[in-house]
């Protein structure tokens, strides 16, 4: 059986660092969530009973402050089914001004809190992430595209001119 | 909100946290990656295909093909054709390219061919999609556009277009098609029996068969590619030669003779326009084409030369040579059934053709026309007659206000002397500027040359490598030269050139200037060319030149602005000189009168 859930949990990053925030905004991770309910492996069975903090060693301060902030605006949100998930996120095709606000941040944040929101399973913050990134990319070509996440062309020329000719017309075809 | 509590840092950072921070987008995990691409457009999709060989793997692979189904749903657009792959189809619609010149040009309403499957810059819509009236300056093959798709215009009202590529490309099939046809069945069949001869002899003598059959197979192979483009003509050639090369005919003469590019005595007969489904067709199978297609041994014009071996096979030039009596056979064979299949073909068209009605409108003097050129290969007694009239081509060449009288006394000259030549001139005529250029230098190629400074086995093949299909300076200035007598070096005018060279080296070859026409007077001259082929088919053409076919002439005089119309007369007595209203008349009284249309009409 579950140990009821404490009022606040402690939260410990990749520094060592930790974060004490209320039940309600943590479970909106459901990594946080199944560990509080003791879904989570054994190992982690006791923590949230005790006074320990939740390791979260692959998330860094910053970025679980943010994310944190996040959970925070997000905390009375009601959760979607989990058979609906994939289709209300299909269907969610803007990303709210809140939102948008909040992810509006540098490039290495945005992937950082898009790795973390999958390593804390936080779907919806993920999603938002995802489509920002999107986004970035919708309307560009693809020379624009490698220029704006740093991406080295790692074709061959051969290939290059291959790709190039794809759609071109031929007399052959 | 939550107050963070300091403790000492951890000496290294987690593995995901020491990624180079300029490869964040690909480094992430492919599940991330996977959750990014299928928010994109079929567009964005088409992109990041290009961007990085990772990428291009996520994208461009089976699995991937839910997401741009996905994608293109999301989009609201329609499923592809059948066969058409998501990302061609997403190219299509959301390409930023041409697909034939690879411009990058922001296309609008306009531009993209979805009959074709093709997105189109302006300047290749403007070029290279043809109305049908546009097509005919073009030869193509009969069914050729049957074959092609139309392309309908924006617009209601304006005709379907073509996309011209695909319309040579389809001509191209089609002629192969044909070409190929007109050989099936033709087994060769070689009496060896008949001959006097040891049995490794015969051997050899049905591997020569062998050979020359699929030698055969491969003229006309080529013959179909005629149409096709250039470079890929070479390439089919290279792959011929090595073919002919490794059955036997590896000596260089053979080669130019089975290309047509050599002069021989099996292609002097072979003028017979009935048997060919146009002049073009005509004119390239005359010069490539030995036709082989029932093949057996008479009386073959053969000495067997004492000069053998002693192992019983004759020397090679021995047997190349039997192997040309043999051509020389086949073409006797292929007269004779040719004339019974002409009997009956002429029947079984007489109830198809109708009465012909048409119009050639010559135009009066009008903006300078492109100067093409045609050369004539004749023999010296046609050369000498054709200069023999009451009044010859006395022109110099470099005067270039002349040229358009040339062109058309030229004509005149010409159907009076020879047919075969007004056939040839006709062809320059009709042809476009593009395919111009290759079909002088096939032409040239095989004119032997009776100058200084080029080797006549040669002819003027050298310098037509230079031609391309805009740049003519280089046999421009060839051609210029020509006025320099090869002997002597003297500088003649053009019938001069001709005399000289005869009277020198007994050598009757001219090579005469003339203009391209213009579009609507090449179609006109070919609907009449067409009218006249129609009559030769069921009569000989001088026949139907001297009997059959009438025409009103119509004038413009320029003095009073009145038309007047002569009829009806002959084109015998057109161009005869008793006739009074005879073009060369008329064209040297051009200043007052000019002709405005000669209507063709059934007797």
């Amino acid at each position: 059986m579950a140990a009821a859930a404490p009022a606040k949990v402690k939260l410990s990053t990749s520094e060592g660092e930790e974060f004490e925030v209320e039940n309600d905004v943590a479970v909106r991770s459901v990594l946080i969530k199944n560990m509080l309910e003791g879904k989570s492996p054994s190992v982690l069975r006791h923590v949230g009973e005790s006074d320990q903090a939740i390791p979260l060693p692959n998330v860094s301060a910053n970025v679980l402050k943010k994310v944190l902030e996040w959970c925070e605006h997000h905390k009375k949100d009601p959760e979607p089914l989990a058979e609906d998930q994939d289709d209300t996120r299909r269907k969610t095709t803007e990303i709210s001004d809140w939102d948008a606000k909040f992810i509006q941040v540098d490039q290495e944040m945005l992937f950082e809190i898009i790795l973390a929101a999958n390593y804390l399973d936080i779907k919806p913050l993920l999603d938002v992430g995802c489509k920002t990134v999107a986004n970035m990319i919708k309307g560009k070509q693809p020379e624009e595209i490698r220029k704006l996440f740093n991406i080295v062309n790692d074709f061959t020329p051969e290939e290059e001119a291959q790709i190039k000719k794809e759609n071109e017309w031929a007399e052959d075809r | 909100m939550p107050q963070p509590k300091p403790r000492p840092p951890v000496e290294l950072a987690p593995i995901f946290l020491r990624v180079k921070r300029h490869e964040r987008l690909t480094t992430l995990p492919t599940e991330l990656l996977m959750m990014i691409i299928k928010e994109l457009t079929p567009g964005c999709l088409l992109a990041i295909s290009k961007v990085s060989k990772r990428m291009r793997g996520l994208v461009c692979n089976r699995d991937a093909k839910p997401i741009w189904v996905e994608a293109r749903r999301r989009r609201g657009w329609p499923e592809p054709d059948p066969g058409t792959a998501e990302a061609s189809f997403a190219n299509l619609v959301e390409g930023y390219k041409c697909n034939y010149c690879s411009q990058e040009q922001h296309f609008g309403l306009f531009g993209r061919h979805f009959e074709l499957g093709l997105a189109l810059c302006d300047e290749c819509t403007e070029g290279l999609m043809k109305t049908q009236e546009e097509l005919e300056a073009y030869t193509l093959h009969q069914d050729t556009l049957q074959c092609c798709v139309p392309v309908k215009d924006f617009f209601p009202h304006c005709p379907v277009r073509y996309f011209l590529p695909e319309v040579f490309k389809m001509a191209g099939k089609l002629f192969l098609e044909q070409a190929d046809q007109m050989r099936k069945g033709a087994l060769l069949e070689i009496d060896v029996g008949t001959l006097p001869t040891p049995r490794l002899i015969r051997k050899r003598l049905s591997n020569i068969r062998i050979a020359i059959r699929k030698g055969e197979a491969l003229r006309a192979n080529f013959n179909g590619l005629m149409e096709v483009r250039k470079d890929m003509r070479e390439q089919r050639w290279e792959y011929c030669k090595r073919q002919l090369v490794e059955l036997g005919f590896d000596n260089d003469q053979d080669l130019r003779l089975v290309r047509g590019s050599a002069p021989c005595d099996c292609r002097h007969d072979l003028w017979d326009p009935s048997f060919y489904h146009d002049t073009y067709e005509e004119e390239h199978a005359r010069c490539l084409w030995i036709p082989l297609e029932h093949f057996w041994l008479g009386d073959v014009d053969y000495e067997q030369d004492s000069d053998r071996d002693t192992t019983g096979y004759p020397v090679d030039e021995e047997w190349r040579q039997l192997g040309r009596a043999y051509i020389k056979q086949a073409e006797y064979n292929r007269k004779r059934r040719l004339a019974a299949e002409k009997y009956e073909r002429r029947l079984a068209r007489q109830e198809e053709l109708a009465p012909l009605y048409d119009e050639v409108c010559l135009p009066s003097d009008g903006p300078p026309l492109p100067i093409s050129r045609s050369v004539f290969q004749h023999n010296l007694n046609s050369v000498v007659r054709l200069h023999k009239g009451s009044e010859p081509l006395d022109v110099h060449l470099k005067d270039q206000t002349l040229l358009a009288t040339i062109k058309l006394e030229a004509e005149i000259w010409i159907v009076h002397d020879n047919e075969l030549i007004f056939h040839r001139l006709r062809l320059a005529l009709y042809s476009d500027g593009v395919a111009l250029p290759t079909k002088i230098a096939r032409m040239l190629d095989q004119e032997p040359s009776p100058f200084v400074d080029c080797d006549r086995a040669n002819g003027l093949a050298p310098l037509h490598a230079q031609v391309d299909a805009d740049d003519h300076t280089a046999i421009a200035a060839r051609l210029d030269s020509l006025q320099l007598c090869g002997p002597c070096r003297m500088l003649v005018p053009l019938c001069d050139v001709v005399r000289h060279c005869a009277a020198h080296d007994r050598f009757g070859s001219v090579t005469l200037y003339t203009h391209v026409a213009p579009i609507e007077t090449r179609q006109a001259l070919r609907r009449l060319e067409a009218s006249l082929a129609a009559r030769e088919d069921t009569k000989p053409f001088d026949q139907v030149v001297k009997e059959d076919i009438k025409f009103d002439l119509t004038y413009l005089d320029k003095r009073t602005g009145a038309h007047t119309t002569e009829r009806p007369c002959t084109w015998y007595d057109v161009l005869s000189t008793a006739f009074m209203g005879n073009l060369q008349a008329l064209y040297r009284r051009r200043e007052d009168r000019v002709i405005t249309k000669i209507s063709v009409r059934a007797s």
